[in-house]
């Protein structure tokens, strides 16, 4: 197999200035990815008044919106096939234009269809930046640049707010507008499309010979059994992690002004804060996993969102939410850090981009969406069977985080430092011995 | 000793599961509704004048109008169950009162001369109810059977293709 120039640890290096150049490619697509998800929430009663709409309505655009998460799988496992450059180009490029499909829409029907595609390439876009940052970053800076990277998503919604604060909605394009800020990608694909190149993994898997055995397109090659205890384990950490995250991060406002009793501006306010401070939870994290491991960080993390998550909702008083929502953040968002690399960096080059899609699209997802529900159930005020979402929330983090933690202790592998080019030769070496 | 472990948890379970249509949610939807303007519909909640009493114009407001919307722990009587309850507009007016709720029905609307005896929980004032001792119990009892069936899948798993695995 084709090594790649190495650094001195023995990592692909292609140099800083290129690698922080990537960096700020990667950083906008996760970004945006960030934005996305938070602005239809956001703009949700302005479009209904503009398109007409009720709230059954609404349900709906959501249901059917994150229904792209289906194609996302599948597009997101082509950067095994096409290559990891191509596909980041492609789904930045199908983001724009489906969020400008969605800044024009002329009713419900166009913007629920604009937003199924936006979440068709966000959620491959998210894919394979995270597969970029491991392929094509030194070892011993893998974790911190997965912090980065992973960290704009946050500020991608922070970004909203702070757009919104500054009366964006009120510009004569309405709601359109925070559509129109989604185009930005566009510009960065025309800047930095030329000085992208394909990773140097998936040249140097592509270029040998001896790969040619391997399967580099079947979605169930993940599935073979030298992988599959690792594409399980890591499935349900973050099938159980989602489940509780999700669920806080979409039931956090109403708690605090349902059952705690703030305005929706100090609520807003605290969220703004707490996403800040969540954000250097993925920095901190990012560096404390090069640092200690990535699964010492994991359980780290999580037994801080066990304890902050569950105080969180269970916090009545006004001062002293703000930090115990801090905390709880940090810990909680942060630990995707950590899950970004426990869904690469096991697998080798030629099958990490399905694994990855696997873990996160067949996994976390479902996670998300379930765990959402199972609070707004419980917790529903009339006739849920504990009718208080903050309960209903806090109960939900101490079923399922644990599971998380017991399974991500026992059989998720340690992977800091882990070296790629071996890790290829090994796969290429198997096959042919198979 | 496994039999009563069963027990426990399946009457925290049953303890857990009381549900009910709970009067402090029946006022808090109509709140909630009369805040979405005429689109919310308040009136599968409340009559028309009630909405009306408590907020005229209410189907010409703006969505959103209403800043915060709190209610605290009902009170049965004779009439039915009364929950107090404070919503702040955006433009900073305070309205506090206590409805009254019927099979679901918000049917009266008081607002005391003095707000200060309407107290919700922000005031100091009791909340609604939430998860009782035995939710938590049962919580614990599922995170620990979450967990070990999530170990036992994986573990299974992960011997089986050990065995498959080529060496």
């Amino acid at each position: 197999m084709t090594a790649p120039r190495a650094d001195a640890d023995g990592s692909p290096d292609r140099g800083t200035r290129y690698r922080r150049k990537l960096l700020v490619l990667l950083s906008s697509a996760t970004f945006f990815e960030g934005y996305d998800n938070f602005v239809l929430a956001f703009v949700l009663a302005l479009v209904l008044g503009d398109l007409g709409g009720s709230e059954s309505d609404a349900g709906w655009i959501r249901a059917v919106t994150l229904l792209g998460a289906i194609p996302a799988f599948l597009l997101s496992a082509q950067a095994d096939r096409i290559g990891r450059k191509r596909l980041l180009l492609i789904t930045i490029l199908g983001y724009t234009i489906a969020a400008a499909l969605t800044a024009g829409a002329p009713n419900l029907a166009w913007l629920t269809g604009s937003q199924f595609l936006a979440q068709v390439f966000l959620g491959a876009e998210w894919a394979v930046a995270i597969t970029i940052v491991v392929e094509e970053f030194p070892r011993r800076h893998r974790g911190r640049a997965l912090g980065i990277v992973t960290s704009m998503n946050t500020l991608g919604g922070i970004f909203v707010g702070v757009l919104a604060f500054a009366g964006l909605a009120s510009t004569p394009l309405g709601w359109r507008a925070f559509y129109v800020v989604a185009l930005l990608p566009l510009i960065l694909i025309a800047i930095g499309r030329r000085g992208l190149r394909e990773t140097e993994r998936f040249e140097a898997v592509r270029d040998d010979a001896r790969s040619a055995r391997l399967d580099h397109t079947s979605l169930l090659e993940p599935w073979r059994p030298e992988f599959r205890t690792a594409v399980l384990a890591v499935g349900l950490v973050t099938f159980f992690r989602f489940f509780g995250v999700s669920a806080g991060a979409f039931w956090w406002a109403y708690y605090a002004q349902q059952e705690v009793g703030m305005s929706v501006s100090t609520s807003g306010l605290y969220l703004a804060a707490a996403g800040l401070v969540g954000a250097a939870g993925f920095i901190v994290g990012g560096r404390l996993m090069d640092r200690i491991g990535r699964k010492r960080a994991f359980l780290l993390y999580l037994a801080g969102a066990l304890v902050f998550g569950t105080w969180t909702f269970q916090v009545t008083d006004e001062l002293l939410m703000l930090p115990v929502l801090c905390a709880g953040i940090f810990f909680s968002l942060g630990s995707v850090a950590m899950t970004s690399a426990f869904s690469t960096e096991p697998f080798p080059t030629y099958v990490r981009s399905r694994a990855s899609a696997w873990c996160r699209n067949a996994f976390e997802i479902p996670g998300g969406v379930l765990g959402a529900l199972v609070v707004g159930s419980l917790g529903d005020h009339v006739d849920g069977p504990v009718g208080s979402i903050g309960d209903a929330m806090s109960l939900v983090t101490i079923a399922t985080l644990p599971a998380a933690m017991l399974v991500a202790w026992r059989f998720v592998p340690e992977t800091n430092g882990e070296d790629m080019v071996a890790m290829d030769e090994g796969a290429v070496a198997q096959e042919a011995r198979a | 000793m496994r039999r009563c472990i069963v027990l426990a948890v399946a009457v925290a379970a049953l303890a857990a599961c009381d549900a009910a249509d709970r009067p402090e949610g029946t006022v808090e939807r109509w709140l909630v509704s009369l805040n979405q303007g005429a689109a919310g519909r308040p009136d599968r909640f409340a009559a028309e004048a009630l909405s009306d009493e408590l907020l005229p114009g209410w189907d010409e407001r703006e969505p959103g109008d209403l800043d915060l919307i709190e209610v605290g722990r009902a009170v049965p009587t004779q009439d039915g169950d009364r929950v107090p309850f404070r919503i702040v507009t955006t433009e900073g007016e305070v309205i506090r009162g206590w409805a009254t709720t019927q099979d679901g029905t918000v049917v009266a609307v008081e607002r005391p001369e003095d707000p200060s005896e309407i107290r919700v929980p922000s005031d100091g004032g009791a909340r609604p109810p939430g998860a009782g001792g035995g939710a938590w119990l049962l919580a614990i009892a599922l995170g620990v059977v979450v967990a070990a069936l999530a170990f036992a899948v994986v573990g299974v798993i992960d011997r089986r293709a050990t065995r498959r695995s080529p060496a």
